[in-house]
């Protein structure tokens, strides 16, 4: 039998009897549009909220917390030695790591600081104690501007004694006398999704849209080392450096400014002595593409560090088990539909005994007969597949409407929670048919294997 | 299958077939349907241009010896008697299920007594039907137009849309014996065929039976109506599954 023949067979078939087939379709197709609705919607969430706030490819490598955390090797080694530091050389013992592509150390400010600024946001400014950590100007990819985010201070920048000698741009650091930019900073887009989802609202201020974010580039506000709005500690001799914004990237810490490692290490060692320095308060680590972070945090545990506990792990679990339950739901709907379509195959052969002898009796053979019953299978499969996702989307769509509408914004509020990968489609699809194959195929056999002329004088 | 001549579906044995003239031999052929033996030790043989009818009361195995010889009685794992039963040279228990059908598509005709046409199909696609199954199925065009004249052969010409539930009782039966000769079958297998029919439309299909075999077509009826074993060129009559006469009725 040909394709073509078998497909004109088929459709002729599955045309003669339409309501079977559509409440063939319809159980087939109410399971797979509760799985693909509640799968798009595991997978919308990780990929548009979690991946932003919890990234999967890197690890926060920080000081073990406790002896508890370090292991015999790192407990031993505390006892003797002190506690455990970042340093450079586990920095480099990292980036010897196969699954490591790059290793970003981080440093916080160890003194007060404090500054003001924002008068392009809210028309005045704002005076506020700053944390600030330095990170490497290389972890950062996102285009910045106006200025590149990197060190600026140099032995050859120009002397001055008032901002008129410097470049247009620059500024004079009276207690050096010498020009400088402004320091770069970048913050998170974390801050920003909290300000929009919580401050704008509260204060009725303007959002900060993408638009606005680049417009914001380049505000400048000052920030004063060593001082502090609320202690009164002081460290070192107070001076003030200007900043300037350069960019949102997720490298930055999510509360608080980003500023190019150097400059941390060299206020550090003005206001907090040469160890503070030296001393990375934790290192970003990022995985290869491919590659599991697992293998990375069995080496990190091993050195006798910590990974910081983000909520990563917690609520991808939550998500994980949420998918799991809703999941097990959708396939039992899928067993109740295969066994349907089970069902309905066995009573429609049975009806169709006596055709189906026909077939035998003009030349079908037991092959042609199990094609032609499994490849109604398949209509039905893909028929339940394709009106499933349609549902699906559809419900995903309206529900994508009503939280535009009717929801309040908040941090991290995605456009969409759904995300039909192609994959997902395509696996749908083919889980579809091949259940609807297992649905028909005892039957199917059966059919095929009993003899023609039993078929033919059944009663 | 022959695709060159467009003429009246009916064939001359073909020249690879004349080396034997015994178209269908069956030796000692016992059959059970569980502790009941059906058919006990049955000896037939029928030769190419034969009409025979075969007759018998309800019962006495004439169904199921034409099923058997038509290789229908076949399931998975083999065929379910004891003998032997040769069809156009083939002993048809060596023959896999695929050669089986392949023998059923080109070489043999079924018309049954419930006519069995597919009611979804028109009349036309019910012709057509042996060519969606065949190993190297007819062209469209070549198959519709065999098709046709099948149908015009059988006088149900203008009937091609027709859908079965359109059509009286002998009307169906033409449109069965029409599919059955789409490929120009070397054998007619008949199970009654007038048996749902009245005495008038029986008669022409009677006829028919008759014009076929004088086109050469060999032909194995069940029957248990005088009229059809009459039309015959021998009769053979079975009795609880044992063949207890034969013989040629007079012209």
């Amino acid at each position: 039998m040909t394709i073509r023949q078998a497909g004109s067979l088929l459709v002729r078939s599955l045309w003669r009897a339409p309501r079977a087939f559509a409440l063939s379709v319809f159980g087939i197709g109410v399971g797979i549009s509760v799985l693909g609705f509640f799968l798009a919607l595991s997978l919308g969430m990780q990929k548009r909220v979690l991946s932003r706030i919890f990234p999967t490819d890197r690890l926060e490598v920080v000081p073990p917390k406790t002896s508890v955390d370090q292991g015999a090797l790192g407990a031993l080694g505390s006892l003797l030695g002190g506690s455990r530091q970042l340093g450079d050389e586990v920095i480099a013992t990292l980036r010897a790591h196969p699954d490591v592509l790059a290793v970003f150390p981080r440093m916080k400010v160890a003194f007060p600081v404090r500054g003001w600024g924002g008068e392009r946001i809210v028309g005045r400014p704002i005076y506020t104690d700053l944390p600030i950590d330095g990170i490497d100007p290389a972890a950062v990819s996102e285009a910045t501007a106006p200025w590149a985010f990197k060190d600026y201070v140099s032995a050859e920048n120009p002397f001055c004694t008032e901002d008129k000698n410097c470049p247009s741009g620059w500024y004079c650091s009276w207690d050096i006398n010498k020009c400088e930019p402004p320091v770069p900073v970048i913050v998170s887009p974390t801050i920003l999704e909290f300000y929009n989802g919580s401050f704008a609202r509260m204060y009725g201020l303007p959002k900060i849209s993408g638009f606005l974010a680049n417009q914001l580039r380049g505000m400048t506000a000052t920030a004063e080392l060593g001082k502090s709005f609320i202690s009164r500690r002081e460290s070192g001799k107070p001076r003030q450096r200007k900043l300037v914004l350069v960019g949102v990237s997720d490298r930055a810490q999510p509360f608080g400014l980003t500023v190019p490692l150097p400059y941390v290490k060299r206020w550090n060692a003005e206001y907090a002595g040469g160890g503070a320095a030296q001393e990375y308060s934790s290192l970003t680590v990022q995985v290869r593409p491919g590659k599991s972070v697992t293998r990375v945090v069995e080496l990190v545990r091993k050195l006798g560090y910590s990974i910081e506990d983000n909520g990563a792990e917690q609520a991808g679990l939550a998500v994980l088990l949420m998918t799991a339950l809703f999941v097990l739901v959708s396939l039992s709907t899928l067993v109740v539909a295969t066994l349907n379509v089970a069902h309905t195959f066995f009573r429609a052969i049975s009806e169709r005994r006596h055709e189906l002898g026909v077939m035998r009796a003009v030349g079908a053979s037991q092959r042609d007969i199990l094609i032609l019953l499994l490849g109604e299978a398949v209509c039905i499969g893909v028929g339940g597949a394709l009106s499933g996702l349609v549902v699906s989307w559809l419900a995903a769509q309206g529900i994508d409407f009503l939280s535009k509408t009717a929801l309040p914004d908040f941090p991290f509020k995605p456009s969409s929670y759904f995300w039909f990968a192609p994959e997902l489609v395509a696996g749908l699809l083919l889980f579809s048919v091949l259940i609807c194959l297992l649905g028909a195929l005892w039957p199917a056999r059966a059919a095929a294997k009993q003899s023609p002329a039993e078929a033919l004088t059944a009663k | 299958m022959p695709s060159e001549s467009s003429t009246v579906p009916t064939a001359p044995p073909r020249p690879s077939d004349q080396a034997t003239q015994d178209l269908i031999t069956v030796s000692n052929l016992r059959k059970r349907f569980g502790d009941t033996e059906v058919l006990r030790g049955i000896d037939l043989t029928i030769q190419r241009g034969e009409m025979v009818a075969l007759t018998g009361r309800s019962g006495s195995g004439k169904s199921t010896l034409l099923h058997i010889i038509g290789g229908l009685d076949y399931r998975q794992g083999g065929h379910s008697y004891e003998g032997k039963v040769e069809l156009l040279g083939h002993d048809i228990a060596q023959l896999t299920d695929a050669a089986l059908s392949a023998l059923r598509n080109r070489h043999i005709g079924f018309v049954f007594q419930a006519f069995h046409l597919l009611a979804h199909l028109s009349c036309l696609d019910n012709v057509l039907l042996p060519n969606a199954f065949a190993a190297s199925p007819l062209g469209q065009a070549e198959a519709e137009q065999r098709a046709q004249l099948a149908l015009e052969r059988v006088g149900l010409g203008d009937k091609r849309r027709s859908r079965p539930s359109e059509l009286s009782g002998g009307q169906k039966q033409r449109v069965a014996i029409a599919r059955a000769l789409l490929f120009r079958p070397t054998l007619l297998l008949c199970d009654e065929p007038t048996g749902n029919l009245d005495d008038y439309t029986g008669q022409q299909i009677i006829e028919l039976f008759q014009e076929l075999h004088r086109d050469g077509l060999t032909l194995l009826l069940v029957t248990h109506e005088p009229r059809v074993a009459q039309a015959t060129t021998r009769l053979v009559r079975l009795q609880s599954g044992r063949i207890v006469e034969t013989e040629e009725p007079a012209p």
